[in-house]
């Protein structure tokens, strides 16, 4: 199931810590990072490997809001409606993507180009709003430039581990 | 000793405890959520908050949770103070603010420690008007009831069952409000402790599935103080009723055994009694092959006695599940000499070897407390998680116990559980399980399995190191005798170890090797006690009774001329085989059989009495330890059954001219214990039907009953009398006494404002600790015993493999080797199937898979089984599927013939 690319990358993790099994989180982050999300099988196959058992690996899966545990777009956008924000506009920029892609939060567009998520504070108050598409930070959001970053990832495929764009 | 000041009152406390322990042991109401003694601390529902000064001046103090507070000398702390009052008050309000409004549809309404902690905080009105979170419920199999909605996240039931119980597919999932208790997906709970999530469980979240489907509040069942019939261990129960029906069993605590926690045979497998198997009325059956027709109780007499008196040679054949007091009567009836145990030839032999070891002595028997607080244990060949479930439990506890003891050397308080789980990650060191196939106890135990011969040989090896009079097993290999050296270190070094062994691999030579292991030890000057798992809940009562083995009766069957055969609560099927069986019934041309079920051999007797089961009637048990306990009948039916011992009385008065013989059960006894020497400090012991507490029976009822009226209503409009209970001091009625009772007699645990389990709380001197009302143990082997040790020697030789054949042994299983469980209905959705265990060697030699079905042959004999495959089983022998419904008895260890079955698909 894991593929040796992941198996590699997991044993580097297995090697920082005594248990093996404490390198569950980044195993699943590894995953997840080839995969998309983490799917009932990539779980099963990431607890028999690190030999711990599959609810207590999900237990610790589900706990992270960033471990995806369902199915995600390509591009995940995490929009962030903590108190900075939601004071600037969070809610207009919200209308905005959700009437641009036509879903809202948790959902997924039906070409999988994107999923929207809420998100809490990015740790970047004095450009707000912002918002996250994969790995990638758009500060100063109003509901112009929002859509024309969305365009953006419409019309390239973005690579997903691209820092800054 | 240490000295608090809770509220400026002072308090002794132990060494060690934290607030909340000291302040709940001196009886004191602090409310709490997330602690609970048989897991610790974790300090995660901020509810059990006090006030701490820094002197008798500071009137302010600061708030700490009392349950992550080490109580230590001089310590000034209030529990009324204003400020964590309104705390407590909020905390139980935010908890509030997603529980829901169902109280009154909730099964756990009326005992939930929830509602009685909200009470004792004072949150009285709901000021939360927003949406409430939901969640989809799991179904999680027979036992247990899943309802998420009512959760407020404590995480109780995932400590409890993770890391107490062992398992492994309970957990918690997601975070902050959603945080959600169960299995990753649907399906059965696998571990066999589960049940306990019911009582561990603050709220409604988990509770009893049966019992949902039959339901009743708790102050509306009757209880009684009982003992578990389905294994050696005898645990305590308290089994409720209602309307004539065991509507469930609940945990009754005692820290010398069972403490908070029950098997899910023990919790689930009583409701046997409902079954529709039960015998509620006498059959008699005038020649073999006759439909049997219903008698009445006189007719079943008249009967009876017409036979007895016309009988030739009548002999009685007993039984390890019916009670002292039954075989007794039995045994009164027939003489000694006519008096057989009803065991299968090898139970006999073993048995007979066990009472011999823990009478000889020196070693001790040990008692689950014992194995809980040893600090080293060895176990030698018993599959303890299914034939003596409790105990397996007891070796998880020690396991704990001993990682507490680790971290205190660093200053972690034992209490303090994540601190000491985080100190102490590995497996134990000092538990060392051996058994013929895996074990369960593998993830916290240093384990490795073995033929049962060579265990026995490890056994005497370990001896060996340990005293060189035992003698060394022939040609055993570096491996095996570098693990008897290291067994022997660690078990030399430690004062209280406890070795444990048992019956079910019908394997003589285990029997001797962990006694010699247990001797070697005591010579040393160690306190080792010794342990032994049997085959059935009364198998050490039975040994005391003197009865020749049932296999003798069968030599001398043609040539003894037996008209009559009684056999008390057995199923011979069971114990003898098929052949023997055939033979038994067809020398003996009247048996009679008293049973509360229908099985083979009440089903095949000319005279099957019906016989009330343990709900209804009263008697006692030895366990395995040699612990003498009564249990208590709970209810009284309206067409009254008899226990077998007053149906046996019946026939003795009649064809013994006694007219008068034991009135009562005390009389029995009284009888019973003069005859039986090894008994008579039970005698003194026990409670006699007289004993009463400020002039009042103790009631089997709440003070909360109701319907006594309405319940009979279709019937008369007046209350009838209550029953007259003349075998015990306990009342079929809500009135009496209303304090605490002695310890063996606490039909249910109940205080004001203490509704739920944990209420037991405020009847322990200690949290913990004993009951305040504990009355010593009665254990008949605990006399001084002989020092000189005579060693058991001639270790069995080592397993060599048959070309061609299998050694083939019993594999016990937890839900259905036993009879009555497996009537259960919820067992009964949980019975395992008869199977042929095969090593992995072996199947891939022959190309067998899981499944394949073959034919296994022991002598003429065959039985048709599908192969599980063992990974671990040694290669030439194999683990037979024993007692299970729907197969025959097997004489075992046998070697076999197994050949993949002709019709095979």
């Amino acid at each position: 199931m894991l593929s040796t690319e992941e198996t590699h990358e997991i044993d580097l993790e297995i090697k920082k810590f005594p248990y093996k099994q404490s390198a569950c989180l980044e195993a699943l982050a590894i995953v997840q990072h080839h995969r998309g999300y983490v799917s009932n099988e990539a779980l099963k196959a990431v607890a028999q490997y690190l030999e711990m058992s599959e609810t207590e690996l999900d237990g610790i899966g589900t706990f992270y809001n960033l471990i995806y545990r369902k199915p995600v777009g390509e591009n995940v956008i995490r929009i962030c409606d903590s108190v900075s924000c939601w004071i600037l506009g969070y809610e207009k920029i919200k209308a905005k993507i959700k009437n641009e892609l036509g879903i809202d939060l948790g959902q997924t567009t039906p070409d999988n180009r994107f999923t929207l998520l809420p998100t809490q504070c990015l740790g970047t108050c004095d450009h707000a709003p912002a918002l996250m598409i994969g790995d990638d930070l758009h500060r100063d959001l109003d509901e112009n430039n929002v859509v024309q970053i969305l365009k953006s990832y419409q019309e390239k495929r973005v690579v997903k581990d691209t820092i800054d764009g | 000793m240490p000295t608090i000041f809770i509220d400026d009152k002072p308090y002794f406390i132990k060494e060690g405890q934290n607030l909340l322990h000291a302040a709940l042991s001196h009886g004191l109401d602090l409310p709490y959520f997330c602690w609970h003694p048989g897991l610790g601390s974790v300090g995660a529902c901020r509810q059990c908050a006090v006030q701490h000064f820094k002197d008798a001046e500071d009137t302010k103090g600061r708030m700490v949770m009392s349950c992550m507070t080490p109580a230590t000398d001089g310590m000034r702390v209030s529990i009324e103070h204003e400020t964590c009052k309104s705390f407590r008050a909020d905390v139980s309000e935010w908890m509030m603010t997603n529980h829901p409004h169902d109280c009154p549809v909730c099964d756990e309404g009326g005992e939930c420690h929830l509602q009685d902690m909200t009470v004792m905080t004072g949150h009285n009105y709901r000021q939360f008007r927003f949406k409430k979170r939901t969640f989809n419920n799991q179904k999680l199999g027979p036992f247990v009831n899943h309802e998420m909605n009512r959760c407020i996240t404590c995480y109780r039931c995932v400590r409890y069952y993770r890391d107490v119980a062992g398992g492994t597919d309970l957990n918690s999932f997601a975070s902050s409000n959603r945080v959600y208790f169960g299995r990753n997906e649907d399906g059965t709970l696998e571990n066999e402790f589960s049940g306990n999530l019911v009582e561990v469980c603050p709220t409604g979240v988990f509770t009893d599935k049966p019992f949902k489907a039959f339901f009743n509040r708790k102050w509306d069942l009757q209880m009684a103080p009982s003992v578990c019939q389905l294994c050696s261990l005898g645990c305590n129960i308290i089994p409720g009723e209602r309307f004539e029906s065991i509507r469930r069993v609940q945990n009754r605590y005692n820290h010398e055994i069972n403490d908070y926690f029950l098997c899910d045979k023990g919790r689930f497998g009583h409701s046997f009694v409902n079954s529709k198997e039960r015998l509620f009325v006498s059959m008699w059956r005038q020649k073999a092959k006759d439909v049997a027709s219903e008698i009445s109780q006189e007719e079943t007499f008249q009967s009876a006695t017409k036979l007895l008196s016309s009988s030739k040679r009548t002999v009685g054949i007993g039984s390890p599940r019916a009670s002292l007091e039954a075989n007794f009567a039995l045994r009164t009836l027939v003489g000694e000499d006519n008096f057989y145990d009803g065991l299968s030839r090898h139970d006999s032999v073993l048995l007979s070897k066990v009472k011999q070891i823990v009478q000889r002595g020196p070693a001790l028997t040990a008692s689950l407390q014992n194995v809980k607080e040893a600090d080293a244990i060895l176990v030698l060949g018993e599959d303890l998680i299914n034939t003596a479930p409790r105990l397996a439990l007891a070796i998880r506890q020690n396991v704990i116990h001993m990682a507490q003891k680790k971290a205190a050397a660093v200053g972690i308080a034992a209490w303090n559980d994540l601190a000491v789980r985080n100190f102490v990650r590995e497996k134990s060191d000092t538990v060392f399980v051996v058994t013929a196939s895996k074990n369960k106890l593998e993830d916290v135990a240093a384990s490795f399995q073995l033929h049962p011969d060579n265990i026995a040989c490890l056994g005497y090896a370990i001896a060996h190191e340990l005293n060189s009079e035992v003698e060394l097993p022939k040609g055993m290999d570096a491996d095996l005798l570098a693990k008897a050296r290291l067994i022997a270190a660690v078990l030399r070094e430690a004062k209280n170890p406890v070795i444990i062994s048992g019956t079910s691999l019908y394997t003589e030579a285990l029997l001797d090797a962990s006694a010699n292991v247990a001797w070697a030890l005591c010579r040393q000057g160690s306190s080792a006690r010794i342990c032994y798992a049997l085959p059935e809940a009364n198998s050490m009562g039975l040994s005391l009774m003197n009865a020749k083995p049932l296999s003798l009766l069968m030599e001398e069957i043609v040539a003894s001329k037996v008209s009559v055969a009684i056999v008390l609560e057995n199923d011979l099927s069971r114990r003898l085989s098929s052949e023997n069986l055939g033979i038994f019934f067809k020398n003996i041309p009247s048996v009679i059989a008293l049973d509360s079920f229908q099985q083979q051999t009440v089903r095949q007797s000319k005279l099957a009495v019906a016989t009330c089961s343990f709900s209804e009637g009263t008697g006692t048990f030895v366990n395995n330890e040699g612990r003498v306990q009564r249990y208590y009948s709970v209810f009284e039916r309206k067409e009254k059954i008899l226990e077998s011992w007053r149906i046996l009385r019946d026939w003795i008065r009649k064809s013994k001219k006694k007219a008068s013989l034991w009135k009562n059960l005390d009389e029995i006894t009284d009888d019973m214990c003069r005859e039986i020497d090894t008994l008579s400090a039970f005698d003194q012991a026990i409670y006699r039907a007289s004993f009463q507490i400020d002039g009042q029976k103790i009631p089997r009822e709440t003070n909360g009953y109701s319907g006594r009226t309405a319940m009979v209503a279709n019937l008369t409009m007046h209350e009838p009398k209550p029953l007259v209970d003349v075998d015990s001091p306990l009342a079929h009625s809500m009135e009496g006494y209303e304090g605490q009772p002695p310890s063996s007699l606490i039909p249910f645990f109940w205080e004001p404002g203490w509704n739920s389990v944990q209420s037991v709380n405020k009847y322990q001197k200690e949290i913990g600790g004993e009951l305040k009302n504990q009355q010593p143990a009665v254990r008949l082997f605990d006399k001084q015993k002989s020092k000189k040790i005579v060693f058991f020697q001639r270790p069995p030789s080592l397993f060599k493999q048959q070309s061609g054949k299998w050694q083939i042994f019993p594999r016990y299983f937890i839900f259905g080797s036993e009879e009555r469980a497996a009537l259960s209905l919820a067992i009964s959705e949980h019975l395992s199937v008869p199977c042929i265990g095969i090593g992995h060697e072996d199947a891939q030699k022959q190309k067998w898979l899981p499944g394949s079905m073959v034919n296994v042959e022991i002598d003429s004999k065959k039985w048709r089984l599908p192969v599980v495959i063992h990974p671990e089983l040694e290669s030439g022998m194999a683990l037979m599927a024993h007692g299970l419904a729907g197969m025959d008895y097997a004489e075992l260890p046998s070697y076999a013939c197994i050949r993949l079955s002709e019709s095979a698909t």
